[in-house]
């Protein structure tokens, strides 16, 4: 099973305190039983566990009730399920937690705003998406991830204009970081599943990512990009907006100054005192527009381009795979 | 009141000083006298006077009726007067109890009316209304009070000072200014009421009587009723006297002995007094028709007969209200009078510059070129009487006979206008001759043809008409015409509204027998117009323009009109022109597409109307009707103007003529459009109301037969959708506005032809995805149309490439090619166009940045050298900037390979692998751009979206070139050969 953490790792990943996220097998399957069931809708649960060095070791999770069934009751339910985990000795250390995506859509500032309520309380929360429908396709759908510290930073004190992200050196890459995954069974289990049948030579999984239908996961993904085009064509039309307003301030500006310098020439000329060559009430500078979008839509199509690119890919070898097949049959 | 004046001088025709009064009378008289006669036959029948002396209470009467009785029968009937003054004396008792009560309330409002109370005054209102009801049930009179009539008029401008008066208002309890609203409304219905409206404008043209019967009302109060009739008596006979005195001399006085000096005194006098409070103005107009036939000399008579034009227009009340149709007759009648008079008398010029006659006494001398100046402005006059005939028809119901009648009357004024006209030409008055051009135009545009012809005959008619009566007087048409002022002038005379009323409209107002039309309605715009042109002024100009497009387009010459318009550059500052001049410009744009839209020139139809129908104001664009206000409130003062600036209902353009073409017009070209571009939806929206009707009418649950015009065309436009041309044309004929198209025939079978047309290129576009190959012979027999036609159509379209296909010329079919897009690839082609357009602004705000790319830049050169200062200091971005001088570089050669791409295909590869490469040298850092900008910035759109069926399709193209090329070769000749090959040549060359 350490192969898929392998798998997932990803270069870009720097040294950050947290290295891997260790689940437990039984998470991995409450988590796909959870979000499978309720699949239209997004839903979400608590992951418990334990923060142990460079890893985290998630051991637990439960499912937080749909918003639609009781509002109200969510945190007297979160405090209940962790009480009564306490008893039954389940480690009730709240470390992060999981979530339903659609075609992989996670990118949203709502997730931002979770992690940073979460990061108060837990420097080293992780959030598990789960993407059913990747999952079906036979990859594995689950990724953790989790905010970059520097971004964290900037968000708490609101620097998210364009400046301030590149003064900081932070890139839209720089806001999600995705730490490789690592699923853990105890011995037990182990001996269990290698007591159990002997593994058939494909399994399910197999199967399902042999299939060569992948026309409609691709128009789905296709019109979700352009709908992150939309989006990223109005964040680029508040930019160029704001630069339009800030050379026609900086036109009036100039006249201003230029007015008032010929204003003051005529005062000295007239003995009279200067006028202050700096007015600060009537140019306000025009505040830049967050930029926090534009890397969070950035972000989310660098993640359909990242599906595409792989499912086109994997199309094109199956492609090949069946023509070579048939020419082997045929012959 | 004048006629006090004629009669003045007999006493035994007693004229009543009010009619309503006289009617009181002569009601009184007849009840009394049965009574008496009664009285007289049996003593115990005596009891209509017993009742009425029980009622009173004033003691005198118990004696002085049975001898008033008595004494009528020895004071014999030849003593008309006192007879009357007797009877009267019996019966007041009984009335004037009520009267008394009525005085009392209205003197009891009057003091409410110091103090502002206004409950107060309502509820004393309408106790008055009972006592009135009280006191002519006693009276058995029909006629008003005249205590009450005073009562209303004084309530009234009461009224009317305290709502002018705000801080009065707002100091007003709330009751108060509740029963002052109350008051308001109910004083205005009473007043306006047919019982009342009468004796209150009688009574506001004469207050001054008023107030004397008031004086004698007093009297009565104090003194008996016998002293009251004396005095009332005295006064009527003393008021007539007095009244003629004044005038008597001038009236009196045989007309030979009137000189010229008393003439001139007179109506110098009667001008200083116009325009005064107080004056009567009927009385002036009588004063002055006997002037004009006493005036010595004609330029007398000619200024008096302006003056008294003058004084006519002063009878009709305001601008709010139109001219009285008798009225206005009476002036036609006096203007064509000073027009016959000027003709005969060459010498003599009207001028407005001319001194007006001051302080003359004698016939004024002819000038050193021999020529009499007068002062008088006619154009003013013609203009004046064009305004009232345009108000009167704005206000009368067009679907009244009144309406016709008046119509009747244009001929008249054209006469008079044409007249003017020719007079101005012949005293040379450049200055004022295109005005009464302007007006004659503005009669002449928006009549067809077959409306010309019609007041053409009806012009002829009634010159016949005239002659014949002018045979039966030897004096002429002329003098037929001042007996007709005559018989109007008594009509005015009598005092009996209604009778007025009737009397006006009769009167006979024939046209000049040197009058003719034009032949046709076209010669007559163009003489007229020309006069314009040379003469007028600006807005004169403007409107004459706007006046020959609408006539021209109105007869069907759609492009002389259309570069009438285009030339003169109206629309451009039409913004700038009043508001009844911009109404024209819409009604010329309206007329300008129907008549694209008879011709058969769709788009030009469609772009014309479109704007007009688009606005959804359409009524208030051409002065039709008054918008439904619906979500913006108009002051009153607003909706008074506007209602001032709408359209007679003669000069209308129909509404449903203009919806049904306008929207035949859109649909036409939408539904081809649509069908072309089934995908992507917002393409491009040629008509947004057409749009919006089809969804809605889409949306329907249920569509019944058509019934509105936009139902008959949403039935067209969905039968033409599946290419059925013939139910389009079933639903489209079955209109029934064509039936006003004078060219209903010929404007059907355009439609027929277009739709088929249409039809035909919809259903290609729509359905040719389904076929492998369409025989051109069942194009033909399914859409009606010849083979050169429709294959003209296709191969248009083959050559605009809507259509995937090519001609097999001896099969005589057309070989589809047609490959579909899948989902993805029409995604993809979104997608790429969204990029592409990223891309495009992307390098926009780079050079914004880095002052590059000067297209939009309006920083200017001082821009780039700051920015690039500025660049310098922002850390990240140092690294790009360092590019900066080459993006810079880059940018146009990119533009310009965008430019050549969109030209013609052949440098694509080239180029395209510049840009790209360019993109990726430059932007290095810059991924998330780079990798848009590779995939597509040396892509032109169109390129891209067809990209990958365009390569698929490739291979089809070039076999089956192959294939059809040596059958063309063979059987078909040279022009299949060169037909296919332009089309499977091109696409090789632009085949990536």
């Amino acid at each position: 099973m350490a192969t898929v953490a392998d798998l997932l790792k990803r270069p870009d990943v720097k040294e950050t305190v947290l290295k891997t996220v260790q689940l437990d097998g039984q998470v991995v399957l409450k988590i796909m039983q959870h979000c499978d069931g309720a699949q239209p809708s997004i839903v979400t649960g608590q992951l418990l566990g334990l923060d142990v060095g460079q890893t985290m070791e998630v051991t637990d999770c439960f499912p937080f009730p749909s918003p639609e069934d009781d509002g109200d009751s969510s945190t007297n339910y979160q405090l209940d399920m962790m009480r009564c985990l306490r008893e039954v000795n389940v480690d009730n250390n709240t470390v992060g937690w999981y979530q339903s995506s659609v075609l992989g859509q996670y990118q949203t500032q709502e997730m931002i705003e979770t992690f940073i309520s979460y990061h108060d309380s837990i420097k080293k929360c992780v959030c598990i998406v789960y993407d059913p429908q990747r999952q079906q396709r036979g990859q594995l759908g689950l990724r953790a991830i989790r905010l970059k510290d520097s971004f964290i930073e900037l968000f708490k004190e609101q620097k998210l204009t364009g400046k301030d992200l590149r003064e900081a050196g932070v890139g839209w890459r720089d806001v999600f970081v995705e730490v490789p995954i690592k699923i853990h069974h105890s011995s037990l289990a182990q001996a269990l599943i290698a007591d159990l049948n002997p593994a058939p030579g494909a399994t399910a999984g197999d199967l399902e990512r042999l299939s060569l239908a992948n026309a409609g996961y691709l128009s789905k993904t296709m019109a979700n990009l352009i709908e992150c085009m939309d989006d990223m064509l109005a964040e680029q039309g508040k930019v160029s907006m704001y630069h339009r307003n800030v050379a026609r301030q900086q036109q009036q500006m100039a006249a201003w100054l230029q007015k008032r310098n010929q204003e003051n020439i005529a005062r000295r000329a007239a003995g009279e005192e200067p006028l202050p060559e700096e007015d600060p009430v009537l140019f306000k500078p025009i505040p830049e527009p967050s930029a926090l979008d534009q890397y969070l839509v950035t972000s989310q199509i660098a993640g359909y381009c990242d599906m595409l690119g792989a499912a086109a890919e994997k199309g094109m070898a199956k492609m090949y795979l069946v023509q070579a097949a048939q020419k082997a049959a045929q012959h | 009141m004048a006629s006090r004046f004629w009669t003045a001088g007999s006493d035994s025709d007693e004229e009543e000083v009010d009619a309503s009064e006289e009617e009181n009378s002569s009601s009184e008289e007849e009840s009394s006298s049965s009574s008496s006669s009664s009285s007289s036959g049996s003593d115990s029948s005596s009891d209509s006077d017993s009742d009425s002396d029980s009622d009173s209470d004033s003691d005198s009467d118990d004696s002085d009726a049975p001898k008033k009785g008595a004494a009528r029968f020895l004071a014999g009937s030849d003593s008309d007067s006192d007879s009357d003054e007797d009877r009267r004396v019996v019966l007041k008792s009984a009335k004037d109890k009520r009267f008394s009560e009525l005085t009392d309330t209205c003197d009891e409002i009057r003091n409410k009316m110091k103090i502002n109370d206004w409950s107060a005054i309502q509820g004393l209102f309408d106790e008055l209304n009972k006592r009135l009801e009280r006191a002519r049930k006693v009276s058995e009179a029909v006629g008003t009070p005249r205590v009450y009539v005073r009562m209303c008029v004084e309530l009234e401008d009461f009224l009317n000072d305290t709502l002018a008066n705000k801080d009065l208002k707002k100091k007003m309890s709330s009751t108060n200014a509740k029963a002052l609203n109350t008051m308001r409304q109910r004083l205005k219905k009473h007043n306006t009421s047919d019982e009342f409206a009468e004796a209150v404008t009688k009574f506001r043209e004469n207050p001054q009587e008023d107030e004397e019967e008031e004086e004698e009302e007093e009297e009565s109060s104090s003194s008996s009723s016998e002293s009251d009739t004396d005095g009332e008596r005295e006064e009527t006979e003393k008021r007539p006297a007095g009244a003629a005195k004044k005038k008597d001399k001038l009236l009196t006085m045989d007309s030979a002995e009137i000189t010229y000096e008393m003439v001139a005194k007179k109506l110098r006098e009667i001008v200083t007094s116009r325009g005064r409070k107080g004056t009567d103005k009927q009385e002036q107009v009588e004063m002055l028709q006997f002037l004009a036939n006493v005036a010595k000399g004609v330029p007398q008579k000619l200024e008096v007969l302006l003056q008294l034009v003058g004084s006519l227009f002063d009878l009709s009340p305001g601008i709010s209200n139109y001219m009285k149709v008798g009225l206005w007759k009476r002036c036609m009648l006096v203007m064509l009078e000073i027009m016959d008079t000027l003709q005969a008398n060459e010498a003599i010029v009207l001028d407005d510059s001319a001194e007006p006659s001051e302080e003359r006494t004698a016939e004024p001398v002819a000038g050193e070129d021999g020529k009499v100046r007068v002062w008088g402005n006619l154009v003013a006059f013609v203009e004046r009487l064009d305004d009232e005939m345009f108000k009167s028809l704005q206000v009368i119901d067009p679907h009244t006979h009144e309406y016709m009648a008046r119509l009747r009357d244009e001929p008249v004024f054209l006469a008079l206008s044409q007249k003017v006209h020719d007079y101005l030409a012949r005293i040379g008055d450049v200055r004022n001759q295109p005005k009464v051009a302007l007006r004659l135009i503005e009669h002449f545009y928006y009549k067809t043809d077959a409306v010309y012809d019609a007041m053409r005959k009806l012009t002829m008619l009634q010159q016949e008409e005239a002659a014949a009566s002018a045979a039966a007087h030897p004096e002429g048409a002329v003098a037929a015409a001042s007996a007709a002022a005559e018989t109007a002038a008594a009509a005015n005379t009598s005092n009996e509204p209604g009778e007025e009323q009737t009397a006006d409209d009769k009167v006979a107002l024939p046209v000049p027998l040197d009058f003719s039309m034009d032949e046709s309605s076209t010669a007559a715009m163009k003489r007229l117009v020309g006069i314009v042109f040379t003469h007028g002024d600006e807005r004169a100009k403007a409107r004459a323009m706007l006046c020959t497009i609408y006539h021209k387009a109105l007869h069907g010459d759609f492009h002389s009109a259309r570069d009438m318009l285009l030339m003169s550059h109206l629309q451009d500052n039409v913004m700038l022109m009043d508001i009844s001049t911009q109404i024209l410009y819409n009604r010329s744009m309206a007329q300008l597409g129907l008549a694209a839209f008879r011709l058969g020139l769709i788009s030009e139809a469609h772009s014309c109307l479109q704007e007009l129908y688009g606005s959804g104001h359409i009524k208030e664009l051409l002065a039709q009707g008054m918008a439904m206000g619906k979500f913006q409130d108009k002051t009153p003062e607003q909706e008074l103007l506007e209602k001032r600036r709408q359209m007679p209902f003669h000069m209308h353009i129909s509404m449903e003529l203009l919806e049904s073409s306008c929207l035949i017009s859109a649909m036409l070209l939408e539904v081809p459009a649509m069908a072309s571009s089934p995908l992507s939806v917002k393409k491009r929206v040629i008509s947004k109301s057409f749009h919006r009707i089809l969804d809605t009418y889409n949306r329907q649950t249920f569509t019944g037969p058509p019934e509105t015009v936009r139902d008959h065309i949403m039935a067209a436009t969905r039968a033409l959708m599946r290419g059925d041309w013939s139910g389009a044309y079933g639903a489209v004929s079955a209109l029934t506005v064509w039936q006003l198209v004078p060219q209903r025939e010929s404007v059907l079978d355009m439609l027929k032809k277009q739709l088929k047309e249409e039809a035909l290129r919809t259903y290609l576009f729509s359905y040719s995805a389904q076929y492998r190959s369409l025989s051109l012979d069942q194009l033909c027999t399914m859409f009606e149309m010849d083979e050169k036609a429709v294959y003209s159509i296709v191969s248009k379209m083959m050559i605009a490439e809507d259509l995937h296909g090519s001609w097999d010329q001896p099969t005589r079919t057309i070989v589809m090619h047609s490959i579909e897009a899948t989902k993805v690839q029409s995604l993809a082609g979104q997608f790429a166009d969204k990029a592409t357009l990223m891309v495009e602004l992307n390098e926009r705000a780079y050079a914004f940045r880095t002052g590059g790319l000067r297209d939009d830049d309006d920083m200017g050169g001082g821009g780039g050298g700051r920015r690039g200062g500025r660049r310098g200091q922002d850390g990240q971005w140092e690294d790009d900037g360092g590019h900066g001088g080459r993006g810079r570089g880059r940018g146009p050669r990119l533009g310009a390979a965008r430019m050549g791409l969109g030209q013609g295909g052949q440098d694509f590869g080239g180029h395209r692998r510049g840009g790209g490469g360019g993109g990726r040298g430059d932007r290095g850092g810059f991924r998330a751009s780079g990798f848009s900008s590779n995939m597509t910035s040396g892509l032109p759109d169109r390129f891209q979206r067809r990209g990958p069926y365009r390569q698929q399709a490739n291979p089809n193209m070039q076999a089956l070139g192959s294939i059809s090329r040596p059958g063309g070769g063979v059987g078909g000749g040279p022009g299949g050969g060169s037909y296919n090959r332009p089309l499977g040549g091109d696409r090789r060359d632009r085949g990536l």
